[in-house]
């Protein structure tokens, strides 16, 4: 189970006495097809590592924009990758909603015994942000490239 | 709404050609569908759903929003925004979200793959198949959106492989019996066969001896005076 945790990048750099007392937190859960797994504005009580299936993530548009309410796939995670991180970053609120597209296995990481777990062992701690702070710049990264690709489709002539 | 003679209509939605023609073949194989639209991105489908109003949209959940963004990783779900906008504005339009169909198409082997295929979903966690016929008539219409999958169909894939073996017997076992019936005549037209052989091999050796017998003659043709020759001995 420790090679489990060690293959997601945020745990990276743990060793393996880390890697135990995290997943000593860890619950296996699992969703069918279509299933909410969290919702936008949900308080953060659970850090998520996707074991199998894809998960996408909407964002409720605006009522400006959108009378009806509707809400946009933004993003997406796949086997291997985290959601949730949320739980680790104040307000300790979910931004955003996570529908599973697929059948889907996760392990779920408690959020507050995470934390405290992080405060009271701040080299554990460093490391997690270490690893999280590599998340968050890859999805920027992601966003960015979906903005930029969107205006190019906009200005070119079809 | 179904259509004329109760077919019914449907619209399939993946930017690979190859699985749309997985979803076409899978919806043509039920008796009176139609497939009515293809789209290959999330607003396609938006616009040929508003358009041509099928009665089931089969939507692949990995679907870019819209053209030119295919190889944007995020974009990849236009499949999901797609089917909640036709949900909310094509009325009574059900629609299917396929979630898994990257995983079946790409990550199995075999264009025989494309017939072995079923469409399945969960229901109180267990796997349950479907047809898009029966969903059409059995998901009430309040009914958002559907989550399903494909699925091998074991069934199929037997069938289709005793199906080959047969074909295969039969082809094999048709060149076996010209092969046999070949031999049957051989057999039977040995002895006209051989006495036909003896009497060319007859016939061959004559003619070798005759030409053996002219190559001789010019020899005794050469005692005999040329005409010229004559005249001139007898005024000498």
């Amino acid at each position: 189970m420790a090679i489990q945790l060690q293959r997601y990048d945020i745990f990276e750099g743990l060793d393996d006495a880390e890697t135990e007392s995290l997943l000593a937190l860890a619950v296996e859960k699992e969703y069918p097809a279509g299933a909410v797994i969290f919702r936008e504005g949900d308080p953060a009580d659970e850090f998520l590592l996707v074991e199998e299936g894809k998960i996408a993530l909407q964002m409720r548009l605006p009522a400006a924009l959108s009378p009806a309410s509707r809400k946009v796939a933004v993003d997406f995670v796949a086997k291997g990758e985290v959601l949730g991180w949320s739980a680790l970053v104040e307000p300790y609120v979910y931004t955003l909603t996570a529908v599973s597209l697929q059948k889907a296995k996760v392990l779920a990481i408690n959020g507050s015994k995470l934390r405290s777990m992080m405060q009271n062992d701040h080299k554990l701690g460093y490391k997690l942000m270490s690893g999280l702070i590599k998340v968050v710049a890859s999805r920027l990264a992601d966003t960015r490239e979906v903005l930029v690709s969107e205006r190019l489709v906009a200005i070119t002539p079809s | 709404m179904e259509g004329r003679n109760g077919e019914l209509r449907v619209l399939v939605a993946s930017d690979y050609p190859r699985v749309r023609d997985l979803l076409v073949e899978m919806a043509r194989e039920e008796p009176g569908v139609v497939v009515v639209g293809q789209a290959e991105n999330g607003a396609r489908a938006v616009t040929l759903a508003r358009s041509l109003r099928p009665d089931v949209a089969l939507l692949d959940s990995n679907l870019p929003h819209t053209i030119g963004l295919d190889r944007v990783r995020l974009s990849r779900t236009g499949g999901l925004d797609a089917a909640l906008a036709i949900s909310e504005e094509v009325k009574p339009t059900k629609v299917i979200v396929l979630g898994n169909l990257d995983n079946v198409i790409f990550q199995e082997e075999g264009a025989a793959l494309i017939s072995e295929v079923t469409l399945r979903r969960e229901v109180e966690a267990i796997p349950v198949p479907f047809t898009l016929r029966q969903l059409h008539k059995e998901t009430p219409e309040n009914d958002a959106v559907i989550f399903a999958e494909v699925a091998r169909n074991r069934k199929k894939s037997l069938h289709r492989r005793l199906t080959e073996i047969c074909e295969a017997t039969i082809v094999y076992g048709s060149l076996g019996i010209l092969a046999g019936l070949g031999l049957m005549i051989t057999i039977l037209l040995a002895v006209p066969g051989a006495a036909l052989a003896l009497a060319s091999l007859a016939v061959v050796v004559l003619g070798l001896l005759g030409r053996f017998a002219i190559s001789l003659w010019p020899k005794a043709a050469s005692a005999l005076p040329e005409y010229g020759q004559l005249e001139v001995s007898k005024q000498g």
